[in-house]
């Protein structure tokens, strides 16, 4: 830089001369740049010092842990200040870091994103407008160059599970940051492009969520220990435990001894339950109270342990996953020991029917869209690996279904689901030579248990794969994580006099995609309680 | 060409003799015959052969119906007692078209050896009051061409007239496929077994083959009588 003929040799003077030269505004860029990279390592520090924010010890401890740890999932009940505190770590991450690309997403609708995560960031810009004066802010997008920016990426609710795994795909710099809210409503295909991001650079990922169901890609992440999981939980909230309104807008003392008296209830002293559905009132809360909705005061709370009975109260209180509800279809422990059965079967001898069994095929054939074919075998106890394709029409899949049908030995028949488009497999099979029957999973039942009759044949089918998972000592279950997650999903009940499992389209909002692999498995135990289905049909009569 | 052939005894006469007079010793009511059916492509022997036709059900404007069908079984000769002789189905076609159905039915008697003995496979167990216009056309011009013997005959199989017919027929059915007391062969063909497995009231496959078996369990008709006629009188 030419400084002119003016004496330079002064720090002090070649400093002065410089700032002359300089835009206004830029000089004071340059300066709080400096001093935010200081913070590169402490983004508790930046929160309180430079936005002047009072954090909580659980946003503490997830701020802590998008620093140190390359995933970090928050698992937070409801208003503890996990968006709050979200967008203060991409402010942090962003400010504090060079040539940095922060990512926001939230699950749909786009108004999650717009909204909350995005309505906590324009706080933070509408409150310290020097802090990003030299940047180009826009919504949903705050830049200092075309590499170096927070952004917000909406997730369409609609189109194919590549289209969705692509948009978040192909995105790398020296400094890295997603952060997704709701992150258990975002489907599995976004993690599988975020991850293929993951390969490179300083490069973190924040994921929040309410615990509603344990299943997703964000559970299975917390199951696996890929991920160091934080929680925040509405009883360790300054607001709950000092009763006083530390955090204006955060969740309240009086709303969680409501909540406490709506949702649980008092422990018998005989009473044995899981651990996870027992809640013991913390020394802070007992003796507090908390107005009726309908008027009038709950009584104090006593100091004893209490029975969560809302599921609610485990998500939406305590930020853990609630503890499986007694109208679970298949227990935890039933799915357990089947996956146990099939290792060690398997460790014995190998990925193949047990000697002697024959075999049902079954197959839930895809719908429109993304849906998949799913085609599986059931010999006795053990289940063969599940085969799935997608994308063809109905012919191509009755073809596929008639080479899986005649490649697995000892198949004697195969039920194939006849729900819309499926329909036309079944005697497609059938003009092949294969044993098919199309399975109308709305018709009426074919059997009554004990507990009384079903609703619909499909509540019939579901019903069947528990019970074959409850009693049968031989019952296996391959490492299909698909399937293990489907399983654990669907309670019934029977509130209007006829059993009545989870409705798919329920299944389909907890999964975020179809449960086609319980399907196919359930479709196995089509054909029961018909009159010839004990029957056997054999090609030739050995004699006697 | 049929691809079945009858075999006699060489002693058939002599044989059958024997039997009888064994069977009015040891007051047995049935002889086994002194010849048989084998199919010259398995090699396998059969007392004797029948076929069951049952008709398309009927078209609604809410179904399409169910088709015809048509089927032969065997009675298998083999290691068993000729009175708990295994069966077997030897063939089957179906169709809802009639006149396609009775094509069907004119070949596989054909193939499987019609006219080998008199009568042999040209009485077939069926309801014989449907599509009776269809049938009499057919069986014209099939004795314009070959004579009386060409005709299609249909009678009705045991208890056909009851109302419960079809229930007892799947009864019959049931009774040879149930596990432990097998004594029915699909012998590799599929739509009698989608058929059971589906298992939808009066399916025609079910009542053809279901009113052959029970038929042949109620009169075991592979068998001969051993006292026939009316002149066999009690001694004494």
């Amino acid at each position: 830089m030419n400084l002119g003929a003016q004496q330079t040799n002064s720090p002090d003077v070649f400093a002065a001369i410089l700032a002359s030269k300089m835009k206004p505004g830029a000089l004071t860029a340059m300066k709080s740049k400096q001093s935010y990279l200081q913070y590169r390592d402490d983004p508790v520090g930046f929160c309180e010092n430079i936005l002047g924010e009072t954090l909580t010890d659980d946003v503490v401890k997830m701020m802590e842990s998008v620093r140190d740890n390359l995933v970090t999932v928050a698992v937070s009940s409801n208003a503890t200040g996990k968006s709050h505190g979200g967008a203060r770590v991409a402010v942090w991450f962003y400010q504090c870091h060079e040539d940095c690309k922060v990512f926001t997403a939230a699950a749909p609708p786009y108004s999650n994103l717009k909204n909350i995560l995005w309505g906590e960031i324009g706080s933070v810009v509408a409150k310290h407008p020097d802090m990003f004066s030299s940047h180009v802010v826009t919504a949903l997008d705050i830049r200092r160059g075309p590499e170096d920016f927070l952004t917000g990426v909406s997730i369409p609710s609609s189109g194919t599970d590549k289209e969705r795994e692509a948009k978040f795909s192909g995105k790398h710099q020296k400094n890295m940051l997603f952060v997704l809210d709701e992150g258990d409503a975002i489907p599995d295909d976004v993690y599988a492009g975020i991850e293929s991001c993951m390969s490179g650079g300083h490069v973190r990922l924040l994921i929040f969520l309410n615990p509603r169901q344990a299943a997703g890609a964000v559970f299975r992440m917390q199951r696996d220990n890929t991920a160091h999981v934080v929680h925040l939980s509405a009883l360790r909230h300054p607001n709950v435990v000092t009763g006083k309104d530390v955090i204006p807008g955060a969740v309240t003392r009086e709303t969680t001894v409501r909540r406490i008296n709506e949702w649980t209830r008092p422990l018998n002293p005989d009473e044995k339950i899981e651990k996870e559905s027992v809640f013991t009132v913390p020394y802070f809360l007992v003796g507090a109270t908390a107005p009726r909705q309908n008027g009038g005061f709950y009584d104090p709370l006593p100091a004893r342990k209490r029975k969560i009975i809302n599921p609610a109260f485990s998500y939406m209180v305590l930020g853990q996953y609630p503890a499986q509800g007694t109208n679970q279809l298949i227990s935890s422990e039933w799915i357990s020991r089947a996956r146990a059965r099939y290792d060690i079967y398997v460790l014995e001898h190998g990925e193949v029917p047990p000697v002697g069994t024959s075999g049902i095929m079954g197959q839930d054939c895809a719908e429109m869209g993304d849906d998949l074919n799913v085609a599986v075998g059931r010999y006795g106890g053990y289940l063969t690996s599940f085969t799935t394709w997608g994308g063809v029409d109905t012919i191509e899949t009755g073809s596929r279904a008639i080479d899986w049908y005649n490649s697995h030995a000892r198949i004697t028949s195969a039920n194939v689901d006849a729900t819309g488009i499926g329909a036309g497999v079944a005697p497609h099979m059938q003009l092949a030579g294969c044993v098919a029957m199309g399975v109308k999973v709305a018709q009426k039942p074919t059997i009554k248990t004990d507990m009384g009759d079903f609703r619909l044949l499909r509540d019939q089918l579901l019903w069947s794969v528990r019970e074959w998972l409850r009693t049968d000592p031989s019952a296996m279950l391959p490492p299909n994580e698909e399937l293990l997650e489907e399983l654990a999903v669907p309670t019934y009940d029977t509130d209007s006099g006829k059993i009545e499992v989870m409705k798919k389209p329920d299944m389909k909002e907890v999964l975020k995609r179809s449960p086609n692999h319980l399907d196919a498995l359930a479709m196995t135990f089509a054909g029961g309680g018909t009159f010839f289905s004990d029957c056997m049909y054999s090609d030739e009569v050995a004699d006697a | 060409m049929p691809k079945i052939r009858k075999v006699t005894h060489e002693y058939a006469w002599e044989l059958r003799q024997a039997r009888l007079d064994e069977a009015a010793i040891t007051k047995q009511p049935l002889v086994e015959r002194p010849y048989w059916y084998e199919d010259t492509d398995t090699g396998k022997c059969f007392y004797d052969l029948y076929g069951g036709l049952a008709w398309p059900t009927e078209v609604t404007d809410k179904d399409d119906g169910r088709p015809g069908y048509v089927a032969i079984v065997g009675i298998v000769k083999g290691q068993r007692k000729p009175q708990d002789a295994a069966f077997h189905l030897c063939a089957e076609a179906e169709s809802k078209d009639i006149p396609t159905l009775l094509q069907h039915m004119l070949d596989l008697r054909s193939s499987w050896g019609f006219g080998l003995t008199p009568g042999f496979l040209q009485t077939w167990f069926g309801d014989p009051e449907r599509f009776i216009m269809t049938t009499a056309l057919l069986n014209e011009r099939l004795m314009q061409a070959g004579g009386d013997k060409q005709a299609i005959l249909i009678a009705p199989p045991d208890d056909f007239y009851s109302t419960k017919a079809f229930d007892h027929y799947v009864r019959s059915m049931h009774s040879v496929v149930v596990p432990g007391k097998v004594r029915f062969g699909f012998g590799g063909n599929e739509v009698l077994k989608n058929r059971l497995r589906e298992f939808k009231r009066d399916d025609p496959a079910v009542m053809a083959v279901g009113g052959l078996v029970h038929s042949l369990l109620s009169r075991t008709m592979w068998m001969d009588q051993s006292r026939s006629n009316c002149f066999n009188l009690q001694e004494g």
